[in-house]
């Protein structure tokens, strides 16, 4: 038991790999500090995984398996960590596989060089089982995302990964189409100027208010008289004064605010000037794409961590917070023994029950993720979409729709995965928003443009926030898991960097690298 | 790289940087001397060469290297001993253009350079150039020296121009503020589409396309001048063909006036009468809106002058009936076709939407005042001037070409309604500029008052007939600009800013036939031999 040569004394002990509990990891560690990061599962990330097909298969299984009676003895002074963490989050798993034409792959062998395409498409027709078994040959070739995001091209996670360099370890791919659907017809949104200037959906006089409202819309400063006015009022109300018509209101308020009826004026104009400030720099869209999947962002801090001496364990479960008289911690008990430290970071399922308040208000969300056989707008680049499936009678909140396509390193040639998210208030039954997309989206033959889903994995997952955890000793954070309701990193990101100033303060925040001078600069 | 924070350097950064800037100057002097000793020694061989490429990699505007390489490589080619092939040599050559180009993207010696190479060396791939350029382009889809690279290859290449068409499309979606392109399109579409009718540049179907295309964005950014001009180069040229408008004779001079609606030179127009000589500008210009001729004999009863123009002739027949007088009824706006005409009216209309979402934006404002002037000047006078008025305000650094366009326009007005009896007055119009002023040459009594023309009396060198000339209340301070008018016999100077009557007088030297003054509203003054005697009125 004691055998591994872990030492025992750190200054940040760091249970769970989500993406803040990475960042926090990675950001005391360059700044000198002993850390240990440990996670129970073999895989990085909890709520914020990649996984290929087996492995989603796998974390099915484990939610299954009952949950192993931990037997031991409670120590005076010792809190357990919660076990299960996914089992009590995550809950109402799905999936379900249909038959459908796809695309014939030349070698399904895995050792295949196949680059695929040489000679064209071959289409296939298979049966729901003979599609089960095809993408478990292909299981490799998914990176399948529980919590997909994006970063916005001028946005902070950008700015971090780049100040850090902890970009150095990550490669990215520009979104290709913002897409809105209403009233089942899909359409691309122009959002920058080559696009208004190239669409054909709105008159030209249009193009001048939409181009206008878009000028206008970056003109409002934060704290000002007019943002405080802007409180008072929703966005929707707010663009319905604008003198633009209802297509136009929908681009900005589902697609560029990425906003719903309920979203204040001030918000909205916030969130559309993060959308409007990082379009132009890479393609028509403001959004890039972290290749092989969003955990990648993640490890990438945990590399950081590794490389300025952060120690590393998956697979290691810690079992209890060691707390003393003053009520401060001293550290987590792992395989029989303390390991102190002077902070702990924790993710929020794993926090000790006595100290989560889950009677109040809670965000929940609900995913989908489709593997599908065609793109949802063939009319679009190709490459990845982001597309909004708002309810106009406010029946059920927006529903984001993120496809990716081989590109991405998300799915093999010829296949697209398909991720929804949405806030989970509204429906009566799970699912009954995403039903309704699907219904409109997709296709259950194979006539006609619209592609027919092959495979789909719905779960719901439960919010634990940093904020419903109180009362924690004071060295002990807990950070949240993946919020559903932005599409970027900025809360996350928001959350580490406050941690961090909590235990370090003072100290710089993922600094530049000192050797970059020596970094050579190419590109 | 993007995100990069510009750091203070420290002073042993600052230190090393000056020392590698002396090390590259030294070595560049060094280079550039080595070459002037090789050049005088006629050493013009592949060592001058590799001397003359390290200096230009580090600094690739310098021309006289790139003429001097050009003449090494003419002899190479030329010397048989050498044996060069002239598309290794090329090739050799395109890396070199390529390597200085990444030191400097625009300069116009690496680029000029490869296209003489291009042109020198036969045989070169040109493909390759071609895609090339759309790659640099996609670098910096705005760099027109590499623009006209590529109208270069493409036109050795043969290319249709059906692909460049769609190309030049592509950038325009990608990034319309793009002159280059719009430019490209316009030199494309009439190969593609000329007009067989010869009254747009392109033909009606396509002309439409391209309104439709550049006014959405026109729409999408009335601010960006690019597309802008090309509407303005799709509506064509709207202003009235080169034409005569005038002829007279002078009997006292025997001279033979003859005067143009613009500047016209001898090279473009020809004037023909077989009794006056020696054809000249009353400015002596090569060019200018009114010419003259020498008459030997002036008792004839009727004078012909033949006028060939650009586009026709015209067969001007002066008689002693009529005085040995001519006029064209003035017109200073295009003819236009009833089709031009409701384009120009749904131009007009689009820009009057754009105008009422942002009343002041330049380029719809301007825009829709050429076209106003072309659907109906007179009509539409007092949009005109409103426009105009919003353009100064709207435009401060242009005000004075607005103020001189307003001039124009009001100078026009009034030349359209002046009476037929040799009088001709511009007066209250606080002009600052005087335009047309060739329409003045035959009236003997001219009223230029109330304006503000000081700057603007050299133009009255047209007013060739003038007796009486009034320039009363004209912000004049000197008259040392006044043409010497030979019949002036008398002039009005009321109301300005001169110093002292000694000066005026003075300024006056020379107007051999003037008489009569008016300096002040109540006095009168007048020159007998120079002799000033005034009178109180």
């Amino acid at each position: 038991m004691s055998a591994d040569a872990l030492p025992t004394s750190y200054d940040v002990i760091v249970v769970g790999t989500g993406l803040v509990e990475s960042i926090v990891a990675a950001a005391a560690s360059r700044a000198g500090k002993q850390v240990l990061h440990m996670d129970k599962n073999k895989y990085y990330g909890q709520h914020w995984a990649t996984f290929n097909y087996d492995d989603v298969q796998q974390w099915i299984g484990d939610q299954d398996t009952p949950l192993e009676e931990k037997s031991l003895d409670p120590i005076d002074k010792l809190e357990f960590l919660t076990t299960g963490e996914s089992k009590r989050l995550v809950s109402n798993i799905r999936q379900e596989w249909f038959g459908g034409v796809v695309t014939k792959q030349k070698d399904v062998s895995k050792n295949s060089e196949v680059s695929g395409g040489d000679e064209g498409p071959v289409k296939e027709s298979l049966t729901a089982v003979e599609l089960k078994s095809r993408l478990a040959s292909f299981s490799r070739k998914f990176n399948l995302d529980l919590a997909p995001k994006l970063l916005f091209f001028k946005g902070p996670m950008v700015d971090t990964l780049i100040k850090s360099q902890v970009s150095r370890y990550l490669e990215f791919l520009g979104v290709q189409n913002i897409l809105l659907c209403v009233n089942g017809t899909i359409e691309l949104v122009p959002c920058s100027k080559s696009d208004v200037f190239s669409t054909r959906t709105v008159t030209i006089v249009e193009k001048r208010l939409l181009m206008k409202l878009l000028t206008n819309l970056q003109s409002y400063k934060a704290d000002s008289k007019e943002m405080e006015e802007m409180e008072k009022i929703s966005f929707e109300e707010y663009l319905k004064q604008q003198n633009i018509s209802e297509t136009v209101q929908h681009y900005i308020l589902y697609s560029i605010a990425m906003a719903n009826q309920e979203t204040t004026a001030a918000k909205g104009i916030k969130q559309a000037q993060a959308f409007l400030n990082s379009i132009g720099f890479c393609g028509n869209t403001p959004f890039i794409w972290p290749l092989y999947g969003t955990s990648e962002i993640l490890q990438a801090f945990c590399r950081l961590s590794a490389v300025y001496g952060g120690i590393y364990c998956l697979n290691r479960s810690a079992d209890f917070l060691a707390t003393n008289e003053k009520g401060s911690c001293e550290g987590v008990h792992s395989n029989g023994g303390l390991l102190k430290a002077q902070h702990v970071v924790i993710s929020t399922g794993l926090v000790p029950c006595r100290f989560v308040n889950r009677e109040g208000p809670s965000e929940s969300y609900q995913r989908a993720v489709l593997v599908t056989n065609k793109p949802v707008f063939p009319g679009g680049k190709e490459g990845i979409s982001l597309m909004t499936y708002p309810f106009l009678d406010s029946s059920f909140d927006p529903i984001t729709l993120l496809e990716l396509n081989s590109n991405s390193s998300s799915c093999p040639k010829g296949y697209f995965v398909v991720h929804l998210i949405s806030r989970k208030a509204k429906q009566s039954t799970p699912y009954e928003d995403f039903d309704k997309l699907i219904a409109d989206v997709f296709s259950t033959s194979d006539d006609g443009e619209k592609p027919t889903i092959v495979y789909k994995l719905q779960f719901t997952v439960d919010v634990l926030t940093a904020s419903q955890c109180s009362n924690l000793p004071q060295n002990v954070h807990a950070c949240s898991g993946p919020r559903c309701l932005s599409i970027d990193f900025h809360s996350s990101l928001q959350e580490a960097e406050e941690i961090f100033n909590k235990m370090f303060p003072g100290e710089e925040f993922l600094p530049t690298p000192e050797s970059t001078e020596d970094v050579p600069s190419e590109e | 790289m993007h995100g990069q924070k510009k750091t203070d350097k420290s002073e042993a950064v600052k230190e090393k940087e000056r020392k590698q800037k002396e090390a590259k100057l030294k070595e560049y002097r060094d280079g550039m001397a080595q070459i002037a000793t090789r050049r005088e020694a006629k050493l013009l061989d592949w060592d001058t060469m590799g001397v003359i490429s390290d200096v230009l990699r580090v600094n690739p505007d310098v021309y006289t290297l790139w003429n001097l390489r050009k003449e090494i490589i003419l002899l190479l080619l030329s010397d048989d001993s050498n044996n060069e092939e002239p598309v290794k040599l090329g090739e050799n050559e395109l890396r070199l253009t390529e390597s200085c180009l990444k030191i400097n993207p625009k300069s116009y010696g690496a680029w000029h350079h490869r296209k003489w190479i291009l042109e020198n060396c036969p045989g070169l791939d040109l493909k390759i150039e071609l895609a090339l350029c759309t790659k640099y382009l996609k670098l910096d889809s705005r760099n027109f020296h590499c623009w006209d690279y590529r109208r270069f290859v493409v036109s050795m290449l043969d290319l249709s121009p059906e692909e460049e068409l769609s190309y030049t499309l592509v950038k325009i979606e990608e990034d319309f503020s793009n002159y280059s392109s719009w430019h490209y399109r316009s030199k494309l579409l009439p190969l593609i589409h000329g007009d067989p009718t010869g009254q747009k540049p392109i033909e009606e179907e396509i002309h439409l396309q391209e309104l439709d295309l550049v006014q959405n964005a026109a729409f999408t950014d009335p601010n960006d001048s690019s597309a802008w001009y090309y509407l303005r180069w799709l509506v064509g040229e709207l202003q009235p063909k080169l034409d005569v408008i005038l002829a007279f004779v002078s009997r006292e001079d025997k001279k033979l006036f003859v005067g143009f609606n613009r500047n016209a030179s001898l090279d473009r127009v020809r004037i023909e009468c077989s009794a006056a000589s020696r054809w000249r500008t009353v400015e002596s210009f090569e060019d200018g809106s009114l010419w003259f001729a020498d008459l030997n004999d002036v008792s004839m009863d009727e004078l012909v002058v033949n006028v060939s123009l650009q586009s026709h002739e015209k067969s001007i027949s002066l008689t002693e009936k009529e005085g040995f007088f001519w006029q064209a009824s003035p017109q200073f706006d295009p003819t236009i076709s009833e089709k031009m005409k409701a384009v120009l009216e749904e131009q007009l209309d689009s820009c009057n939407q754009l105008l009422d979402l942002e009343p002041d934006t330049k380029w719809p404002l301007l825009t829709s005042v050429v076209f106003m002037k072309a659907i109906d000047s007179y009509a539409y006078r007092d949009d005109i001037m409103k426009r105009l008025e919003s353009l100064k305000k709207c435009d401060r650094y242009r005000i004075n070409y607005y103020n001189d366009l307003m001039n124009k326009y009001l100078i026009e007005a009034r030349l359209l309604n002046s009476p037929a009896d040799g009088s001709s007055s511009l007066a209250n119009l606080n002009l600052e500029s005087l335009h047309h002023s060739q329409y003045l040459s035959p009236a003997v009594d001219i009223d230029l008052s109330h304006n503000r023309l000081g700057k603007s009396l050299p133009k009255i060198v047209h007013a060739v007939s003038c007796k009486h000339l009034n320039l009363d209340s004209n912000c004049l301070k000197s008259l040392k600009n006044l043409p010497r008018l030979s019949k002036l016999e008398s002039i009005s100077l009321a109301d300005n800013e001169f110093d002292s009557l000694d000066d005026l007088l003075s300024d006056l030297d020379g107007f051999t036939s003037l008489s009569r003054l008016f300096f002040r509203s109540w006095c009168e003054v007048v020159l007998v031999s120079h002799v000033a005697f005034a009178f109180a009125m």
